[in-house]
């Protein structure tokens, strides 16, 4: 019950790369709830270059829909309410609007210290723009054509030979990163080749003017770390880490990452334009909505004893957090989503891993043409079928590489949220979009962020912990049902299981499901049934017990959805037939119909 | 329904007559070569900088074959001494003097660091100068680093440039916006014109187009696969509608037919937060057009009557009016439920169309 002396109405605001939603969360009827939301496009790009223009505009609609006065004349938000109908009693707001941070690795070891370094980065919100091994510079000079000087009267190129090791040098200074980590050599291990990569950090730094210099984090041997200071300190600000490959078997990439994501913090979130103007209007520091996130994957995953996997397919960021007991991982790929980064999902992606999950037929060219305008219009929404299977094609795509490496099995509980869920408004589709790329075995539960407030409730706690656990569990997340997803090595058409669903109220189902196939049983939210599952030989599913695998399980807006497609999910080779298996899938999913 | 609901639509500017202000920057700090106040013409220069910066950080001890604390004394020119091509950087005497290990400089420039084992040459490209590019006034100077100047002129916005700049005069290619260029089309004549297109362009009339080195290219669409070509073209490009093979807009089109043999600048940076938006301007000056007032482009407002250019969809690239704005939202095709409002297009014709597949154009 909410606390007269706490905040009782709350404001909460996520400032995406694309757009701005602002959500309501008020005390009704003795407990915190969702009321309305806004939603507008970002601002923070020219020509507005503020973001407090999209802020104001989705509060404004606020206002409309709630004939709840929020901002004054002059446009400063009521902070605090004045009553009921005028103002908020607090503002929150999270972000993922930034650039970014680009960072360049510098490292010794390719396979080692280099690779960790890619992974800690990967896991912030950074990019990796030139990664320089010192083990991949040795070797053979390689041939480089070099064009001919304009004040030379040589007209043609010339090649030759280059040192791969001022290649590579060339490269680093070239790709002019916000930061360069330093990392190599193990805990106690050699030194001197740290030494010799870092004066050409040094170098490369010392020939920028000072006010264009990168800053440099050291997460290398630790018994390096004065001579490093003494060798770059001079140049530029230098902070120095845990190692980021303590010894030849362990990695520890928190140390680098908590430092990487404070320097976005300071390098990005602090330069949104407008960002001052919206720090006047909360108590608390705006923080990236991945950190809020990954706060609510973990409170569910706390709350409920669950392991919980949350993906956040934006416009610009996808994030994947797991939570499982006390451990989590987050997994950030800055500029890479379904909005104006398609467009690098186009360039680094095979275009025919894109092709393969569109049932309709349409040229490269036309296909190709339709995502990159996409990516020119990130705003824009589907509109016909075509266009909604391309926007599929890419979320999939999107999520599948961004969650390459996590652990998708043994999960109780997989919630999407982000622009797929604006842009998919059919729950069937989402339910299929997650299973396809992520590709999840066992048996857990789907749900999706309906409103895409979910970072936002998240972000709550740091004013009103009340607040932000009630609004989570009550308007946070749509359930969509349970779903049993086997691991087999069956041919299609052979009985991967064999279902008996006895709902609480009704008779008793039964099914054989085929391998190949998706089943999709209603079963309303709120209901409850038993099931029993037998899977065939060669079936594999986890609990199963003198070969039957029992639960009670809930139902949800889809009901329970038996994924018999096998790990992983293999597409016919030829067109026509895979084209027809997606669409069967879509069909199967209830992906066809819209939910009004 | 509440103006408040309506959300504030993306714009593309489509104007005969505005005042703008444009920075222009160097790619690396030097000098600029004009004060607040000087009027400009689109070719005169603002800003020089020495080199538009090529670092080549050399491990230098290494092809010595000495160690680190050992490489000064062979060192001939100093950290921020120039250097000329060929010129001996380092000698370094072995077999008793008779033979002597030297390090010459790749190319003319200045020895920008050394660190350790490592020293870093900064290597002179060619002298970069910066060009005004808009003719008008220089309104503010930022010491070593670039100008902004205020112009007044016709401007359209793209959605989507190959990067680069050029000028030139206008030239039409096409009859009409649906044409396609083709490379028949283009001859000599082009050399150093900005080309007006249709649609699109075939591969063959882009390569013809970089070999008459013409200044710039405006077209309508542009297949995804010649993105790339057009980039090692070196052909700045302005694209008005978006990927694909798309007829250029009625109002583009029209503006840019109504200034064929004027200079014009195409100015296609590419996609940053901070850059402005691909664009194409015609500078007018401002007497010249007695009679109407030079402003900035007004903002624009969705509202009925409003012009608008549908973006995505059905009838994408077509160009209507707000007819009406629906109080309740309704189900597209692909399953998903959008506010939006009625378009009644200039060809005849209405649709529902979401807003977010709606810009305001004009």
């Amino acid at each position: 019950m909410p606390d007269s002396q706490k905040t009782e109405s709350l404001l909460v605001a996520d400032i995406g790369s694309v757009t701005t939603k602002v959500g309501l969360v008020d005390a009704v009827n003795g407990e915190f709830r969702f009321v309305s939301a806004g939603i507008a496009a970002t601002t923070a790009s020219p020509p507005d270059a503020d973001l407090l223009a999209g802020v104001r505009d989705a509060i404004r609609q606020i206002e409309a829909r709630t004939a709840r006065q929020l901002l004054t004349d002059d446009q400063q938000l009521i902070v605090p309410g004045r009553s009921s109908t005028q103002g908020v009693d607090s503002f929150v707001a999270i972000t993922s609007a930034p650039q970014p941070l680009r960072v360049a690795i510098v490292g010794l070891s390719r396979e080692l210290s280099v690779t960790s370094a890619v992974r800690a980065v990967n896991g912030t919100h950074a990019v990796v723009t030139a990664a320089f091994a010192l083990d991949e510079t040795g070797g053979r000079w390689v041939p480089v054509t070099v064009p001919p000087s304009p004040d030379s009267a040589q007209q043609t190129a010339t090649t030759v030979l280059q040192d791969p090791a001022v290649l590579a040098a060339e490269a680093l200074a070239r790709a002019r990163p916000d930061v360069i980590v330093l990392v190599g050599g193990i805990d106690g291990g050699a030194t001197t080749a740290l030494y010799d990569l870092a004066n050409l950090v040094a170098v490369i730094i010392a020939a920028r003017e000072e006010s264009m210099r990168p800053l440099v984090v050291f997460a290398g041997n630790s018994a390096a770390r004065a001579p490093i200071a003494d060798r770059i300190g001079q140049l530029t600000p230098l902070r120095s880490v845990d190692n980021v490959q303590p010894t030849l078997e362990s990695a520890n990439l928190a140390p680098l990452q908590r430092e990487l994501e404070s320097l976005y913090d300071e390098k990005k979130v602090k330069w949104l334009p407008g960002l001052n103007a919206l720090t006047n209007w909360t108590s608390v520091p705006v923080i990236p909505s991945s950190h809020a996130f990954q706060n609510v994957i973990c409170y569910l995953a706390r709350r409920y004893g669950l392991s919980v996997l949350g993906a956040d397919i934006g416009g610009g960021t996808t994030t994947v957090v797991t939570a499982r007991g006390e451990a989590t991982t987050r997994v950030v790929h800055a500029d890479w989503g379904i909005g104006h980064a398609l467009e690098k999902i186009i360039e680094q992606t095979d275009i025919e891993r894109l092709m393969d999950w569109l049932p309709i037929e349409m040229t490269r060219e036309d296909a190709q043409a339709r995502w990159l305008n996409q990516s020119l219009r990130p705003r824009a929404i589907p509109v016909s079928r075509e266009d909604a299977y391309l926007t599929h094609a890419a979320t999939r795509v999107a999520l599948a590489t961004a969650a390459r490496g996590v652990a998708v099995d043994g999960l109780d509980l997989i919630v999407l949220t982000g622009g797929a869920c604006a842009s998919n408004s059919n729950l069937g589709v989402l339910a299929l979009l997650a299973l396809d790329a992520l590709q999840p075995q066992g048996v857990f539960s789907l749900a999706v962020d309906p409103f895409r407030l979910a970072p936002a409730f998240g972000s709550l706690a740091r004013v009103n912990a009340e607040a932000a656990a009630s609004v989570i569990e009550r308007d946070g997340f749509t359930t969509l049902g349970t779903v049993i997803a086997p691991w087999s090595n069956n041919r299609e058409g052979q009985i991967d299981v064999r279902v008996q669903i006895q709902p609480a109220s009704g008779g008793i189902i039964n099914l054989e499901v085929q391998h190949g196939s998706l089943e999709l049983v209603p079963l309303l939210p709120g209901q409850k049934a038993t099931i029993e599952v037998r899977p065939a030989g060669g079936v594999d599913l986890p609990h199963v017990k003198r070969g039957v695998f029992k639960a009670e399980i809930e139902g949800g807006a889809l009901g329970l959805i038996i994924d018999a497609r096998g790990r992983p999910i293999t597409l016919p080779s030829d067109p026509e037939k895979r084209r027809t298996k997606v669409q069967q899938w879509y069909w199967d999913i209830g992906g066809e119909v819209a939910y009004v | 329904m509440s103006d408040a609901l309506i959300p504030a639509l993306a714009q593309t500017r489509v104007v005969k007559f505005a005042r703008i202000r444009r920075e222009r920057m160097l790619p690396t700090r030097g000098a600029v070569t004009v004060t607040a106040g000087n009027r400009v013409g689109a070719l005169d220069i603002v800003a020089k900088a020495d080199s538009a910066g090529h670092l080549r950080p050399v491990p230098l001890a290494r092809y010595l074959r000495t160690k680190e604390t050992a490489l000064a004394q062979y060192l001939l020119k100093q950290p921020g001494e120039d250097v000329t091509a060929r010129e001996i950087i380092a000698s370094k005497p072995e077999s008793f003097g008779m033979l002597r290990r030297i390090y010459r400089a790749p190319g003319a420039g200045r020895i920008a660091a050394r660190q350790g084992a490592w020293l870093a040459l900064d290597l002179m490209d060619a002298p970069f100068e910066l060009r005004a590019l808009y003719r008008g006034a220089v309104i503010s100077v930022m010491a070593r680093q670039g100008v902004v100047i205020e112009a007044t002129g016709a401007l359209v916005q793209g959605v989507w440039g190959t990067g680069g700049e050029g000028f030139g005069v206008l030239r039409r290619m096409v009859e009409t916006p649906e044409e396609i260029l083709s490379d028949d089309k283009i001859d000599v004549t082009a050399r150093g014109a900005v080309l007006l297109a249709g649609a699109g362009v075939t591969e063959a009339a882009l390569r013809r187009a970089a070999q008459e080195h013409v200044a710039g290219l405006i077209v309508g669409g542009m297949s995804p696969q010649w993105r790339h070509l057009i980039a090692e073209l070196a052909l700045p490009t302005l694209v008005t509608e978006g990927f694909g093979e798309h007829p250029m807009s009625a109002p583009i089109f029209d503006l840019l037919a109504a200034h064929i043999g004027e200079e014009t600048v195409v100015n296609t940076p590419m996609d940053s937060p901070t850059a402005i938006r691909p664009e194409a301007f015609i500078p007018i000056l401002a007497a010249g057009s007695a009679g109407e007032a030079v402003l900035p482009p007004s903002t624009l407002v969705a509202q009925v009557g409003a012009v608008v250019r549908v973006v995505s969809g059905a009838r994408v690239g077509e160009i209507g009016k707000i007819a009406e704005i629906p109080n309740l939202p309704r189900t597209l095709e692909s399953g998903i439920t959008a506010w939006g409002a009625e378009i009644e297009f200039n060809t005849g014709g209405r649709l529902f169309v979401p807003w977010e597949n709606l810009e305001l154009i004009g």
